[in-house]
């Protein structure tokens, strides 16, 4: 049959053809087109090129007269003497005329703008459908009592299924902005937001202070579970001078914080009992001594040496010196040898576990 | 079997056009609308298919088939065109009934111009003035003239292609047959768009396009009934008037066949490029979700018409090693 019925071209420049605009812009609306084959409709109908520019989400894109989509440099502006109508919600339309405007230029430039914006708000729409859907299916893998279908199906709607090592960054509702693929959680150590992390890709840690942030063990998509325990083991875990605590190169420790946790009623160990007698003294106030106990602690665990943990911790080297010794007493080790250093390590560690709150 | 109901849904884009397209005709051509579709004005004329493009267009009359009258045939080729090209015979669609030489000439006259090629469009005899054999021993004979004087026209008689859409589908479809079965020019490949090749009208398709759509059921059967009178639906009807009927289909040259999975041809065009298969031949099969008849023609910027004319163009390219 071929072009019997003629073919799809401009409209009469001179006659008003407004139905023609509306059942064509009416037609691809209720087909759910999207924003290149509309604006690529009132190119054809108008027999020149059209384009567009949204405010909120930023959006713009044109085409020439026969439709064709124009590299993004192109798609920015109209000119100066363009025929233009404003988008709801933001933004404007525009098609390319060089001369007199034609007879149908205002309508279809009305409905591409009533197309688009119909358009745009369908689009969000499927975003915030597909974030929900993918938050869901993330709270699932995160929940070990989850049945493994399940969970192999939630790792598919987050195109996870070929992925073979997946993580989850664990960071305080309050401190971490939202994001997509994360999930807020209520702990027992309070408001966590787990985040999914790609194997291979760095977790970002910025901000100022850092966002405290634990990153769990690598596991395959369906066990992320066990990412999400050890990324909140590592969290409580971390400390001003250390934000960002990765579960895989805790070592030893992550096994002692893993029967810590599991166990919450069981008697501290001698060491993290001292930092919590001494972390408490702090808190009374009978504690007066100038700098915060633990934070000398803390230095002198990470410094080579009390001069160098002295500097580090702002004090003159005197001063740590005398409070190191008192340390020992309480203690009842010191921490000034390696072996001490290590052992004052681990204790400040599982300390923190134990204490870490977030709301 | 009656009318069904379910159908793939049209292409967005293409259901578009289609609501414009449907006032201006409706879908059902019935025998009484023949006479008015021939006189509206109805293909754009060459000239303004032809401006701006480095083509020479020639009008030659040439011997019919024997007893018959002689034949209009238009050749288009570029005009620094100096050695032998590939060639193109092209057959015009029209339901058997309408249109002329120049029906669909962008796409080949694309080809011409990018790839050097020489055409040749046939004015053959239309139907129900001139049913069976008519328009197909026309095509035959214009085929076969073509292929005489390769030398004179420009063409490399090693590379003549045969290409057609719709009712000109069927024709192109039916002289490769007859080019076999005669012993006839040889043909690199044959080029078959949305091709009309069964007078039965009995598949699936057939009857999901009833008053929709472009060229449905009812065109369809004006078309067939033009072209074969009584004797369509019974023994009779040849396979060059009907190339769905053949049986063997070996010894053709490599088809290309594409179609929209929303319109009356999708089910034999597919079962035809299936019989190739059977009977060992090459064939390259394109249907496109949710395009009606002759959507790349009516529609040719939307995204789906864009996508088809480059996979036809790619094939004839490879077909005409250019």
């Amino acid at each position: 049959m071929q072009e019997l019925v003629g073919r799809l071209t401009a409209l009469d420049p001179e006659a008003s053809e407004s139905l023609k605009v509306i059942a064509y812009f009416d037609a691809l609306v209720e087909g759910h087109a999207g924003l290149e084959v509309l604006l690529r409709g009132a190119a054809v109908l108008s027999g020149c090129g059209a384009g567009f520019r949204h405010t909120q989400p930023a959006l713009a894109m044109a085409v020439d007269a026969s439709g064709r989509r124009l590299p993004a440099p192109a798609a920015g502006e109209p000119g100066p003497a363009a025929p233009t109508h404003p988008l709801p919600g933001g933004g404007v339309v525009w098609l390319d005329r060089a001369g007199p405007a034609h007879a149908n230029d205002a309508m279809v430039l009305e409905r591409l703008a009533i197309g688009l914006a119909i358009s745009i708000d369908r689009r969000a729409e499927r975003m915030r459908d597909t974030d929900a859907l993918e938050r869901g299916a993330l709270e699932t893998l995160l929940d070990a009592d989850e049945p493994s279908d399940a969970r192999t199906a939630a790792a598919r709607r987050l195109r996870l299924d070929t992925v073979p090592l997946a993580q989850i960054a664990a960071s305080p509702a309050s401190e971490a902005s939202p994001a997509p693929r994360e999930v807020v959680l209520t702990t027992s150590v309070g408001r966590v937001r787990a985040r999914l992390v790609v194997a291979g890709t760095e977790p970002r840690v910025d901000g100022e202070p850092p966002t405290r942030t634990g990153i769990g063990v690598a596991t395959p998509p369906t066990d992320l579970a066990t990412s999400w325990r050890t990324a909140l083991l590592a969290l409580r875990m971390t400390a001003p001078r250390e934000p960002l605590v990765r579960a895989e190169e805790l070592g030893v420790v992550l096994l002692a914080a893993e029967a810590v946790a599991a166990d919450p009623g069981r008697p501290a160990h001698p060491d993290v009992a001292a930092l919590d007698r001494i972390a408490e003294a702090t808190a009374r106030g009978t504690e007066s001594r100038g700098a915060d106990a633990l934070d000398l602690l803390d230095a002198l665990a990470r410094a080579e040496s009390v001069r160098a943990a002295a500097a580090l911790a702002g004090v003159h080297h005197s001063t740590m010196q005398a409070r190191a010794a008192d340390f020992c007493g309480v203690l009842g080790f010191d921490p000034r040898t390696p072996a001490g250093r290590v052992r004052l390590s681990d204790a400040l560690r599982l300390h923190r576990l134990t204490t870490a709150q977030f709301d | 079997m009656t009318t069904i109901d379910s159908r793939p849904p049209y292409d967005v884009e293409l259901q578009a056009v289609l609501a414009l397209l449907g006032e201006q005709l409706p879908p059902t051509l019935t025998p009484e609308m023949i006479a008015l579709m021939r006189s509206a004005n109805v293909t754009a004329p060459i000239e303004e298919l032809l401006a701006g493009r480095p083509i020479e267009h020639v009008e030659r009359t040439i011997p019919g088939p024997e007893g018959a009258p002689d034949l209009l045939v238009s050749i288009f080729r570029r005009t620094d065109h100096s050695t032998a090209g590939p060639g193109i015979f092209h057959t015009h669609g029209g339901g058997m009934i309408i249109g002329d030489r120049f029906t669909g000439a962008d796409v080949f006259l694309d080809w011409v111009e990018t790839m050097d090629a020489v055409a040749v469009s046939v004015e053959y005899r239309l139907a129900p003035e001139n049913p069976d054999p008519a328009p197909v021993e026309d095509c035959y004979a214009a085929l076969v003239w073509t292929a005489e004087h390769a030398d004179e026209l420009g063409i490399d008689p090693t590379r003549l292609l045969i290409a057609g859409g719709s009712a000109g589908g069927g024709l192109a479809a039916g002289t490769a047959l007859l080019a076999r079965d005669r012993r006839g020019p040889a043909l690199i490949g044959q080029c078959l768009m949305y091709p009309m090749i069964d007078d039965r009208n009995t598949t699936v398709s057939s009857h999901q396009y009833v008053g929709i759509g472009v060229w449905d059921r009812g065109s369809n059967d004006t078309g067939w009934d033009a072209l074969l009178g009584d004797r369509r639906h019974g023994d009779e009807v040849s396979i060059y008037a009907a190339p769905a009927r053949a049986t063997d289909l070996s010894g053709l040259p490599p088809a290309f066949i594409d179609v929209g999975s929303a319109e009356v041809f999708r089910d034999e065009d597919v079962a035809y490029a299936s019989a190739i298969w059977a009977s060992g031949g090459q064939a390259e099969l394109h249907v496109w979700p949710g395009a009606f008849h002759g959507f790349d023609l009516m529609a040719p910027q939307a995204t789906l018409s864009v996508i088809a004319r480059a996979t036809r163009t790619a094939w004839v390219a490879r077909i005409l090693g250019v």
